[in-house]
This record gives structure tokens, C-alpha cells and sequence, in this order.
């Protein structure tokens, strides 16, 4: 590579500083691509669990709403599921990974004293069961749509990490060091030039004296 | 007071069927023309975890990584009526493949 540098003393002292600056972001960098990197392999165990639960829980707990309709009109069914008063929020915080901003969300149901949302009339007690069994499952999927998010956001953080990693290991550090041996090499041919130099102006005093 | 997010469910009929009687926001899909109202609607207002059935999520994919970068709303992909076909998993090797540079978590496990 092309170094544009004024190869004087002065340059070299900045440019070993700036290599030892670059050296420091650069174990500070690895270490929290590290630390990241711990958190980030947690979440994905933690999510790989939790979606096996979950995937399992909701593959007997949709089926159950659709037995339900076959008991009772479909009227009926839109009705009772239609007058539902119950209102799903949810509710969310942050917390820091690593400086990352991550969501803690958790489910809150209003009018959580009545869990079945309608009347009973006209109404199957299939139904009643399939809206108690995907009210269990409910606290698990916000739970593991919390986990894929903060999955997200930490993969993003680490891509930008490792590439800044890389960058000073691969490319910012070798050229500052590049550059610094160029410079030495520089002062010493200069040096070398200017000790000939004396020495030719030390024969030429010498002969004119002789 | 804590904010309070509003949750949504996006798929097919049959599947969020049952969300509806939770008081979740339903948004049924019959064909990607209505994505993008979909899509509107969900950037409108605050919703804090949108769950996607993989239906839809097939039907929509930018649906799910619209919102990637941002801390809110969660979208999650859920299994449908007729059971997982891996759409998730499938999701979040991606996303370790990218981040870590290599797959290095499911290659065992698959």
C-alpha cells in the first residue's frame, strides 16, 4: 500500500501512538465481542427450548378451537369470541445487554377475573377448554417473541462488533505499523546520507589542509 | 405506569381464531394484496409482540423483517393450524449464520 506520510520524527511518535491507541480499542472490542457472544449463545439455547414448548403446546391447542366450532354454530362461536371484553396488552421495559437495549415484555389481560369472555349460553364446553388451554400458552409466546427479539438486536450488535474487530486486526493496525517501520527506514536512509555526507566534507577540509 | 403495547396476530382464519377471544388485534390473510394494509396498520399503532402464522409468514416475509431492527414491536412466528414446517428455525439460523459468521449452533441438531 501507498504510504502519504512526511517521514519525520515527529510523524513516527504519532503514528506508534495512535498504533497503541488502536491496539487498546482492539482488546476492549475482542473482549466485548466476547461478552456478546456469551449472552447471544444463552438466548439461543433459551430460544431453542422455548419454541419447542411452545410449537408442541400450540399444535394441541389451535386444533382444540377448531373441535370447538365443530360443536357449535359457527354464529355462535364468531359471537361468543366477538363480544370478548378481555383486551391483550403488553407490557414492556428495556434492559441492557451489553449497552444493547432489549425488550422485557410480559402479558397482561384485562378483566383478567373473567376468562372465558362470553356467556354461557349457546356456547360448548370445547370451547371454554380451548380458550383456557391457549390462555396457559399465551405467557410462553410473549415470552419467546421477547427472547427472538433480543436475538435480533444482539445478532445486529455483533455483526457491527466483529466487523470493527476485524477491521483494526486486519486492515488499521497493519498499516499503522506499515507505516511506522517506513518511517524508521526513512530517518535511518537520511541518517546514513547525512553521515557520508560529513564524512566527504571531513576528507575535502582535510586535503585543502594538507 | 408502565407503557402498555397492544398485541396482534396475523394469519389465517383458523388459526387466530382462538387470539380473538383473548382481545387480541386480528388481521386474517387471504392473499398478499393485503399485505400492505396489514403492514400500515401495524406501524400505526403501538403494538409491543406481533405473532405471525407461518402461512402468513410465507406469504409476507418483509413482514417479518420490517420491524428487525427495531426494538418494538417483537414479531414472532408461530406455527399454524397445521403444525410447524421449521419457519422459525429456519429464521433464527439465519440471523446466528449472520451474526456469528458461521453456523454453528443447528448443524448437529438440524
Amino acid at each position: 500500500m501507498e504510504i502519504r506520510v512526511s517521514a519525520t520524527r515527529m510523524q513516527l511518535l504519532a503514528t506508534r501512538k495512535r498504533l497503541v491507541m488502536a491496539e487498546r480499542g482492539h482488546k476492549l472490542l475482542k473482549d466485548k465481542l466476547d461478552e456478546l457472544m456469551k449472552h447471544f449463545l444463552g438466548l439461543i439455547r433459551a430460544e431453542y427450548e422455548l419454541r419447542e414448548e411452545v410449537e408442541a403446546a400450540l399444535a394441541r391447542a389451535l386444533p382444540a378451537f377448531l373441535e370447538a366450532r365443530a360443536t357449535m354454530s359457527r354464529e355462535a362461536m364468531e359471537g361468543a369470541l366477538l363480544v370478548s371484553r378481555a383486551q391483550s396488552k403488553i407490557e414492556a421495559t428495556s434492559r441492557n445487554i451489553m449497552s444493547v437495549k432489549v425488550p422485557e415484555l410480559t402479558w397482561v389481560i384485562g378483566e383478567a377475573q373473567d376468562v372465558y369472555p362470553y356467556g354461557f349460553f349457546g356456547t360448548s364446553a370445547a370451547l371454554d377448554d380451548a380458550v383456557e388451554g391457549l390462555t396457559e400458552i399465551v405467557p410462553k409466546l410473549v415470552e419467546l417473541a421477547e427472547v427472538e427479539k433480543s436475538i435480533e438486536l444482539l445478532a445486529d450488535e455483533l455483526e457491527k462488533t466483529r466487523r470493527r474487530v476485524n477491521a483494526l486486526e486486519y486492515v488499521v493496525i497493519p498499516n499503522l505499523e506499515e507505516t511506522a517501520r517506513y518511517i524508521v527506514m526513512k530517518l535511518d536512509e537520511v541518517e546514513r546520507g547525512n553521515l557520508t555526507r560529513l564524512m566527504k566534507v571531513k576528507e575535502i577540509v582535510r586535503k585543502k589542509r594538507a | 405506569m408502565m407503557p402498555m403495547y397492544k398485541m396482534a396476530v396475523v394469519g389465517e382464519e383458523e388459526a387466530v381464531l382462538g387470539f380473538r377471544s383473548l382481545g387480541a388485534d386480528i388481521f386474517t390473510l387471504s392473499g398478499p394484496q393485503e399485505g400492505e394494509k396489514i403492514m400500515a396498520a401495524l406501524k400505526k399503532s403501538r403494538y409491543g409482540v406481533v405473532f405471525l402464522t407461518e402461512r402468513a409468514a410465507k406469504i409476507l416475509p418483509e413482514l417479518v423483517e420490517a420491524f428487525e431492527d427495531q426494538p418494538l414491536p417483537a414479531v414472532a412466528i408461530i406455527p399454524g393450524i397445521e403444525g410447524s414446517i421449521g419457519l422459525a428455525r429456519t429464521r433464527m439460523k439465519k440471523i446466528v449464520e449472520k451474526a456469528v459468521g458461521a453456523d454453528i449452533l443447528f448443524q448437529e441438531r438440524g
